[in-house]
């Protein structure tokens, strides 16, 4: 021991001076006590984990405070599978990124000219946003809070390092190991596999790469608003495909296309006939869904909704030229008041009418009772949100109805089912049934 | 099927891999994972440890075929 110690020293005092000797670097301090060094150097100052592998990938020893799941991470992402092929072929640094964009720096150390043990750094991120990105993309996944929150948790563990950096600790990483020095030049990087949040499947559905086909669907779809052919808003569905816009930031591009394209059909209803301040306030109602949108599915969503408005209106329009502007503007205010109480004293103030004239005007116009109209808004408005994550106790409160089951035994009514069942035959997983 | 108690997590992801069609966990909680996607998996990796979690969901494939190719981690 005490040999070894003075080894040390004199190693040490011959660095500082005569510079480093490689040989005297290597024989003097053991691979294991370089490695120890550096992996605590590295930890101190960052927080980065070291991890040891066997030839044929068992685990030595690691650093990092809860190494189960990131060790299964290293695995998954076919980190581990990919530096234990490089054993024997690859004798410089190496930068592995696995689909979470989680980067390792792994080396393989050499005994006798053949590898026997993986000294592995990391995981780190290369960049502030690549938490907020896996967040993002699991916004898409029909997965709750919990589990959700359950992954960023452990992600949100992750020390976040320039590249630069990165490649600083590649570098010493070869140093430690080998005695010699390599340039940026010489550091290996894994064969890049597509980020999450482009290889992800889901998000295939929700962009389209070709901008020409983009504008020439979103010109059929326009048309259909205008012409108020509901005829074709099955096809338009299929063809209305989302346009990301690139910010980098996948929800905010979402609801910012999904605003611009609520306006294209505002215009388009307007050229269609639909009086330009009802077509004006349906925009802006759907301006403030968008904007309280969650999901990017949400989104999809309501891009047919938003379709499908527009071109019923227009479709109206020219069917039932009969109703006065005063009453499609009295439609539109309570489309637009849904969320509030709307007293028939308040409406009738807002149209600038008698309580008694406007319910009977209304009457007249259009067939309906002023509360059946409302009931029914109210209705279609339930079934939006019940595509939502919203509970149904939370859509019931926001529609001021007076309880849960008063509001289910309304929509069973009409629609001829709970919004459970409703919102199970559209997909949604029904939240607290 | 649910998955069995002493299931390995790379192993089991490994053989849906292999499957045809997608392979979907359910929990009893209303979470829908679709085993094929990489996002996914990193997900229900977080969760394997849960074991109590796991046993309360099922797995669904959409090819009927697939519960053969998994039946070594189903019951």
């Amino acid at each position: 021991m005490e040999d070894q110690i003075n080894n040390a020293d004199r190693g040490i005092e011959s660095i500082f001076q005569n510079g480093i000797d490689q040989q005297l670097f290597a024989n003097t301090i053991g691979l294991p006590s370089r490695m120890y060094t550096l992996g605590v150097s590295f930890y101190c100052a960052n927080g980065m984990s070291s991890w040891c592998f066997s030839r044929q990938g068992e685990l030595y020893s690691n650093t990092f405070p809860s190494y189960h799941d990131f060790l299964l991470f290293f695995r998954l992402g076919g980190c581990l599978d990919y530096a234990l092929e490089q054993a024997g072929n690859i004798r410089l640094p190496m930068l592995l990124t696995d689909p979470l964009d989680l980067v390792w720096i792994a080396e393989w150390a050499y005994e006798d000219d053949s590898p026997f043990l993986l000294f592995v750094c990391g995981p780190v991120f290369s960049t502030r946003s690549s938490v907020k990105n896996v967040e993002e993309s699991l916004w898409r996944l029909e997965v709750s809070q919990k589990l959700r929150k359950n992954l960023i948790e452990k992600l949100e563990i992750v020390p976040v390092l320039s590249q630069s950096t990165i490649i600083q600790y590649a570098k010493m990483l070869h140093y430690f190991m080998t005695g010699m020095s390599v340039d940026i030049g010489g550091i290996h990087y894994q064969p890049s596999k597509s980020a999450i949040m482009s290889r992800d499947e889901d998000m295939s559905k929700l962009t389209d790469s070709n901008p020409e086909q983009s504008r020439a669907l979103e010109k059929v779809a326009l048309q259909m608003v205008r012409e108020g052919n509901v005829f074709g808003l099955g096809a338009a569905e299929k063809l209305a495909n989302y346009d990301a816009y690139g910010t980098g930031d996948p929800k905010r591009d979402g609801k910012d296309s999904l605003i611009i394209f609520a306006a294209l059909c505002a215009r388009a209803a307007m050229d269609g006939g639909l009086a330009p301040k009802v077509a004006k306030q349906v925009e802006t109602h759907y301006i403030k869904i968008i904007e309280k949108s969650p999901k990017l599915t949400d989104l999809l969503n309501l891009k047919s909704m938003i379709l499908e408005d527009f071109t019923t209106r227009v479709r109206a329009t020219h069917e039932t030229p009969e109703i006065s502007p005063a009453m499609r503007e009295c439609c539109t205010y309570i489309n637009s008041h849904l969320r509030d109480s709307l007293e028939l004293s308040d409406i009738a103030r807002a149209m600038g009418y008698a309580e008694y004239y406007l319910t009977k005007k209304f009457y007249k116009e259009t067939g309906m009772r002023l509360a059946d109209y409302i009931k029914g808004a109210r209705i279609e408005q339930a079934k939006i949100m019940l595509m939502s994550s919203m509970t149904v106790q939370a859509i019931s409160d926001e529609l001021q109805f007076s309880s849960r089951s008063f509001f289910s035994k309304v929509f069973k009514s009409v629609v001829g089912m709970s919004p459970a069942e409703y919102r199970a035959a559209n997909g949604k997983e029904a939240n607290e049934e | 099927m649910t998955i069995k108690s002493d299931v390995e997590c790379l192993d089991f992801l490994s053989r849906v891999k292999a499957c045809r069609g997608e392979v979907i966990f359910k929990s009893d909680e209303g979470d829908l994972l679709n085993l094929k996607s990489v996002l996914s998996q990193y997900v229900f990796a977080t969760v394997m440890e849960r074991r109590e979690f796991i046993s309360r969901g099922e797995i669904v494939c959409v090819d009927e075929e697939d519960y053969a190719v998994l039946s070594d981690f189903l019951q």
